[in-house]
């Protein structure tokens, strides 16, 4: 729809720097504040499909955001034949709705609730699996006299209002956001003799990955879950279930978890070879390396995914190269 | 606006919110969109395609309320004036009609827009339905009698839908208000019908399978004075956009994987969505209703040589053939028997003993069960709908179908009128107007009852087709083998014709005890729902019409294994929770009770 409400969207940002060289330079670094604010925030919303539309531009409302960004290089070793030295970056941020256009009411079709990150989840939310025992039997009987059909093997999402009804007004929350806390990338290089070695490690930290929950339902091809059978009284999958093609109705509540992940990115090994071969070969420099991109993942709140991606599949290289100068 | 016809026939949504959960068809061995079937618990205000119908809608009535706004200030006065005008009035009736046909009371929306709204709240059915009606006389009044195009809009096609609201308006869903307009509404009713039928515009096409010959894109059976509106879909790939017509898709069987066969252009892509259930074989005369022979496919050729089955010592006529192939590319390679229980013809060895793959429907000695459990069918092998083949596509695997959708047929006019007359107890009139489809219905004398066409024979045309190789498809059926009769080239006209209403009250074939139908009203009301599936089987309305009706609980229980539809809460859709968490009551979101109240009840 074309929104003639529209108007300019503005940002106040304060940043604050410092640079530093220390002990005979072998630490130098950075330190960066930030904290900006903004109003008429433009964004693409959500709206009602009654006008003909089901998303616009809009002035959404304002939001803060403020920050560390934290660089640090440092020679930690330095002798004659052996170096060591590393890089650090930190980086921390907050971004908050501090108000939306609609004065200060949350906007749920949009996801935006004042205080919160400007991406969340919002969904049910899983507690465990119903199990075969008494107790489970008698609470269950409580919902299916309001119209579910809970079974033994089902996901059990927590009933937020307490009626024994599980409904997409009343059961719903803020389940995580999807933008890390924290993030670092680690770089340390180490030099001995012609030998060279560098490792990259990078890492995200405090948020949530949308993915994992499975239909179960035993037509397409899908990872292998501990899934609850009578034999096996789980709490971490339902019971499959060939007749329902879209899997257990809460499915979607399995879906989030802590995606807070460490990761070496780049792996390099070199060696150069030295004087007395380069000359005899009448070569300036003569280098042999070998690198490795994405060799794996060091920590991983996930197991069956890449975090850093998102999804199950990525780049791993392996690059072996010689180097000649002539 | 003309797109938004389309999208009645582009994807699953088409015959999920229609023809699922309910008597004539079931889940085949595709589950894939089966909570509209079951009406289990992933059928919710979070399901997607209960957004999308929604979504759609509004989105064409924003471009009808634009037309309605911007026709009178640009076009000036004249014919193009009205027939524009009309166009964006039909459209929005349309599709308001098409909402509160699924959710009931919704927010009526008269003005475009152009800033953020969010202040909505849902009319009654009662005022959606003033609104369809005035829009839909509006259409009616401004539209041409005679179509510049085909495919346009007419006045008819008005008239029709206006007859269809005012039916819709009296029906037992909406008991509690329409107390005060019933009787008006069914005269109007029949007097818009009558406008339709006595137009001059209008007639029913001379034989049914006319309507399904489909033997070229656009051709002669797209043409028929029998239709009044169908959706234009074509071979042009510039205007078909995201879908085509996929309803070619969803009703066939798997033949594919039987040996000897293999998936052809002429038999179509199987996604078995559809499976025919009991009632929808049953509630056919097969015997002399032409329709069911001509609306279901029960034969096919093999194409496939090299994989024919081998004849065993086990089934073997003669010793000598053993090892030999039972049959060869072109011969009769797949039959479905519609027979009914009481059938001594067949066992599960007998039917091995035969050349081609056979199933059917009831065994020796297995008692009838109207919810299957008989015979050989299975998920994936049923007597499929056959009305929407098209072979005329580009490939094998194409999913853009090609065949224009049928919105309104003579025939439903014809029934719109006769369950009005009825429902005015004027049975003698209503007797009149279905006789004009049993009668078409039957078969004529001299007519050939093995013959069979349905759109599989457009291959024939399709230069993408392989003619030169076996096909699948066969112009024969199984009518003698299944009703187990003698070649008989009679007319069936008395058969079918209805000599008195007592043919409706004392009939026996109607399944009145299944459905609990006691009283005279409610025996006529199940005839003329039985009678709209031998005319309409499949034709996406059902859903509708038995919600409309509150006979959906009963008919979808008796005749339907997995459908378990709950009196209090599945004659309407779930509103989508989309709309609900959007909108807005004095610049605050809704309540979480605010929201439950404005759902439709126990969704």
């Amino acid at each position: 729809m074309a929104n003639l409400d529209l108007g300019w969207e503005h940002t106040t940002q304060w940043n604050l720097g410092v640079d530093f060289v220390l002990f005979n330079r072998k630490l130098s670094g950075s330190v960066d504040l930030y904290t900006s604010r903004t109003t008429d925030l433009l964004l693409r919303r959500s709206i009602p499909s009654i006008v003909g539309y089901v998303t616009t531009w809009d002035n959404i409302g304002a939001t803060s955001n403020k920050g560390i960004d934290l660089t640090l290089n440092s020679t930690n070793v330095q002798t004659r034949d052996f170096e060591w030295a590393s890089t650090l970056n930190f980086s921390t941020n907050r971004d908050r709705i501090t108000s939306l256009a609609n004065g200060t009411n949350d906007d749920l079709a949009n996801l935006w609730f004042i205080g919160q990150r400007l991406a969340v989840y919002y969904d049910y939310v899983k507690d465990r699996i119903w199990q075969n025992t008494t107790e489970d039997l008698a609470e269950m009987e409580k919902f299916n006299a309001n119209g579910h059909k809970f079974r033994p093997g089902d996901i059990k999402v927590t009933d937020l209002n307490g009626d024994y009804r599980i409904d997409a007004n009343n059961d719903r929350q803020i389940i995580g956001h999807s933008s890390p806390k924290w993030t670092f990338g680690f770089n340390n290089t180490f030099t001995y003799k012609n030998w060279d070695l560098a490792v990259f490690v990078f890492g995200r930290f405090g948020f949530t990955v949308a993915a994992g929950s499975e239909a179960l339902q035993g037509r397409f091809a899908q990872r292998v879950v501990n899934y609850w059978s009578p034999e096996n009284p789980t709490n971490e999958y339902p019971s499959p279930n060939y007749n329902s093609a879209a899997g257990d109705p809460f499915r979607s509540a399995m879906n989030y978890q802590d995606g807070s992940f460490v990761k070496i990115r780049n792996l390099s090994l070199g060696y150069n070879l030295p004087a007395s071969v380069t000359n005899k070969l009448h070569r300036s420099n003569c280098r042999v390396y070998a690198q490795m991109q994405n060799p794996g993942l060091v920590y991983s709140g996930v197991s069956w995914l890449d975090p850093d991606l998102g999804g199950s599949t990525f780049n791993r290289g392996v690059v072996v190269g010689l180097n000649v100068g002539f | 606006m003309y797109q938004s016809l389309k999208f009645h026939f582009n994807y699953e949504w088409a015959y999920a919110t229609t023809n699922y959960g309910v008597d004539e068809f079931a889940v085949g061995g595709d589950r894939t969109m089966q909570m509209w079937n079951s009406y289990d618990a992933n059928l919710n205000s979070l399901t997607g395609d209960v957004a999308t119908i929604w979504n759609n809608m509004y989105g064409n009535i924003n471009s009808a309320n634009i037309v309605i706004k911007n026709v009178p200030l640009y076009y000036g006065e004249g014919t193009n004036r009205s027939t524009r005008l009309g166009e964006g009035y039909f459209m929005r009736g349309f599709d308001y009609f098409k909402l509160v046909r699924q959710y009931g009371g919704v927010p009526l929306k008269l003005e475009p827009s152009t800033t953020v709204e969010l202040e909505f709240t849902r009319n009654s059915a009662k005022g959606v339905y003033d609104m369809i009606i005035s829009d839909l006389t509006q259409a009616y009044e401004l539209l041409p009698a005679v179509p510049a195009q085909t495919g346009r809009i007419t006045k008819w096609a008005a008239a029709h839908f206006l007859a269809k609201a005012y039916l819709f308006r009296a029906s037992e869903l909406y008991s509690e208000w329409n107390g005060a307009t019933r009787q008006a509404d069914l005269e109007k009713a029949i007097e818009y019908a009558n406008l339709v039928i006595n137009s001059g515009a209008h007639s029913l096409a001379p034989n049914y399978s006319d309507l399904w010959n489909y033997t070229t894109v656009d051709g002669p059976s797209e043409r028929l004075p029998e239709i009044i509106l169908s959706a234009q879909f074509s071979n042009n790939t510039s205007t078909q956009g995201r879908y085509g017509n996929q309803l070619h898709l969803h009703y066939p069987s798997v033949y594919q994987n039987l040996p000897g066969m293999q998936r052809d252009i002429a038999g179509g892509r199987e996604f078995q969505r559809l499976r025919s259930t009991d009632y929808a074989l049953v509630v056919f005369d097969r015997v002399n209703d032409s329709r069911f022979w001509k609306s279901f496919k029960t034969r096919y050729l093999s194409n496939n040589s090299n994989g024919a089955p081998t004849w065993t010592a086990e089934n073997a006529p003669s010793p000598d053939l053993v090892g030999k192939r039972k049959f060869t590319g072109g011969e009769e390679s797949i039959l479905y028997i519609v027979n009914d229980a009481g059938d001594t013809r067949y066992t599960p060895t007998s039917i091995m003993k035969r050349a081609p793959h056979m199933f059917v429907r009831y065994f020796s000695g297995e008692a009838e069960n109207m919810l299957g459990g008989h015979g050989n069918f299975q998920a994936s092998r049923y007597v499929a709908l056959s009305k929407f083949a098209d072979s005329s596509r580009i490939s094998v695997a194409s999913q853009f179908g090609q065949r224009d959708g049928i919105l309104a047929r003579l025939a439903e006019t014809y029934l719109i009128a006769a369950e009005a007359y009825g429902r005015l107890k004027q049975y003698d009139q209503a007797l009149n107007y279905i006789n004009k489809v049993c009668d078409r219905a039957a078969y004529k004398a001299g007519e050939n009852r093995s013959t069979y066409v349905d759109g599989g024979i457009s291959y024939k045309n399709n230069p993408a087709a392989n003619t030169a190789a076996f096909s699948s498809y066969s112009d024969k059926n199984t009518y003698y083998e299944s009703n187990n009769i003698e070649v008989t080239t009679e007319s069936t006209l008395s058969d079918m014709h209805l000599n008195s209403i007592s043919d409706i009250f004392s009939a026996k074939d109607q399944f009145y005890d299944k459905v609990g139908a006691t009283t005279e009203e409610s025996k006529f009301i199940h005839f003329i729902l039985n009678e709209r599936s031998r005319e309409l089987m499949g034709e996406l309305m059902r859903w509708e019409d038995l919600a409309r009706t509150k006979t959906l609980v009963s008919r979808a229980t008796a005749f339907n294994d997995e459908a378990k539809p709950l009196p209090d809460k599945h004659y309407l859709r779930p509103i989508p929770q989309t709309f609900l968490d959007a909108i807005q009551k004095d610049g605050r979101p809704l309540t979480n009770e605010e929201k439950q109240q404005m759902q439709n009840p126990n969704w």
